[in-house]
């Protein structure tokens, strides 16, 4: 009975340290090379072009059902959250401008579609008509590939794009003791109220400028954005792809029984 | 001592772990593959990346930012992507609004090009 016990023991020792070896082999040495991998297992840095790609493809096309499949081969559910990650990154550099452009443009498009309440993209001067195109998919379809099946896009993916105004319907004072820095809160809404992220809006100031997107911080709304203010200097605010400017933004003066006299922001309310 | 016959058993046992652990790692629960590359990805994909910078190109007639991009793609030369995604275009029956697309980018390349390689 032990010398049972004994060779079962040598076997199956014998069997580990075989599979053992297969499975070092079978992973870490000579795994299977992926020749057939989909965009959602690109590096950061290939979904990064993959997506600038799509943008720029769908500047051109104006193909949004093709844009969309695209997106949620390479992002899922958070295509639109990705478009709007990258677009801020690229926002900080100015070479990257256009390729955010293209993003935002794409993200707003996408959103507009969603929407019931707005039908039309507001960004560019010119009308970009989306080309009837014979092939699309579902993107469930694990087999699907877009431009192999047929399915006819109708003409309510069609986007009327005509240039928009914004107004400042609110502006108020934001006197707070405990904020060392002086914030100017912006929150974007559309005609119907809701708030708008995506929204590129230009700060400039004497000797620069800089930009900021709604929708970054979602936890203070989708609309929501803000930009810290140095007390004494003026900034102007454009909503990028929209006609106007508002001036004459500065630090407001504000006062507290602790800190005696100090800098405050701003709260603005766009609507577009 | 172990009979020479006992050590070939092991041998043999040892062996068919191996293999099951090959079976394994191999077939039953591959390697999952993060972080790929665009030389990675299928040819339906890489084609359609190409797909997409010919209906750019179309547009703004940017031959050398087609290039560029076509460049990302894969690792092999540009003239055999384009004659491979132009090959998968036509087996899988693309509108003919599609292979038109691809064919005025690789007649484009080709008329700068020559017959030269590009390499990415």
């Amino acid at each position: 009975m032990k010398q049972i016990i004994y060779w079962l023991a040598i076997v199956l020792a014998t069997f580990g340290i075989g599979a053992g070896i297969g499975l070092g082999i079978s992973w870490g040495i000579s795994p299977i090379k992926s020749q057939n991998s989909t965009p959602a297992t690109l590096n950061p840095s290939g979904k990064d072009t993959y997506r600038i790609l799509i943008a720029d493809n769908f500047r051109v096309t104006g193909d949004l059902a093709r844009a969309r499949i695209r997106l949620d081969l390479l992002d899922g559910s958070q295509a639109t959250n990705e478009l709007v990650e990258q677009a801020y990154r690229l926002s900080m550099d100015p070479v990257g401008e256009k390729d955010s452009n293209s993003l935002i443009f794409l993200h707003d498009a996408i959103i507009n579609i969603h929407s019931p309440a707005t039908s039309s993209v507001t960004l560019l001067t010119n009308t970009i008509q989306a080309i009837p195109s014979d092939s699309t998919v579902t993107p469930d379809n694990a087999n699907y590939f877009p431009v192999t099946t047929k399915i006819p896009i109708t003409a309510t993916e069609t986007l009327s794009v005509t240039p928009s105004t914004f107004t400042v319907i609110n502006s108020d004072p934001i006197c707070d003791p405990n904020q060392q820095t002086p914030l100017l809160q912006v929150m974007v809404i559309d005609p119907s109220g809701k708030p708008k992220s995506g929204i590129v809006i230009q700060i400039t100031f004497p000797g620069g400028s800089e930009r900021i997107i709604t929708g970054l911080q979602p936890e203070l709304g989708k609309g929501y954005a803000d930009f810290r203010l140095t007390p004494g200097v003026n900034y102007a605010l454009n909503v990028q792809e929209s006609v106007g400017t508002y001036e004459k933004i500065s630090a407001t003066d504000c006062f507290s029984m602790t800190r005696g006299t100090y800098p405050g922001g701003w709260l603005l309310v766009i609507q577009l | 001592m172990m009979k020479s016959r006992q050590i070939i058993l092991l041998l043999c046992i040892l062996v068919v772990g191996g293999a099951a652990g090959l079976i394994y790692g191999w077939f039953i629960n591959p390697t999952e593959y993060i972080d790929t590359t665009f030389n990675m990805l299928s040819i339906d994909y890489q084609t359609d990346m190409v797909l997409m910078t010919g209906e750019i190109y179309s547009s703004d007639l940017d031959l050398t930012a087609a290039i560029q991009r076509l460049s990302q793609i894969g690792n092999t030369n540009i003239n055999d992507l384009m004659e491979d995604s132009l090959v998968y275009a036509h087996e899988m029956s693309f509108s003919k609004q599609d292979v038109d697309q691809l064919e005025k980018l690789k007649n484009a390349i080709a008329l700068i090009y020559g017959g030269n390689t590009i390499q990415p």
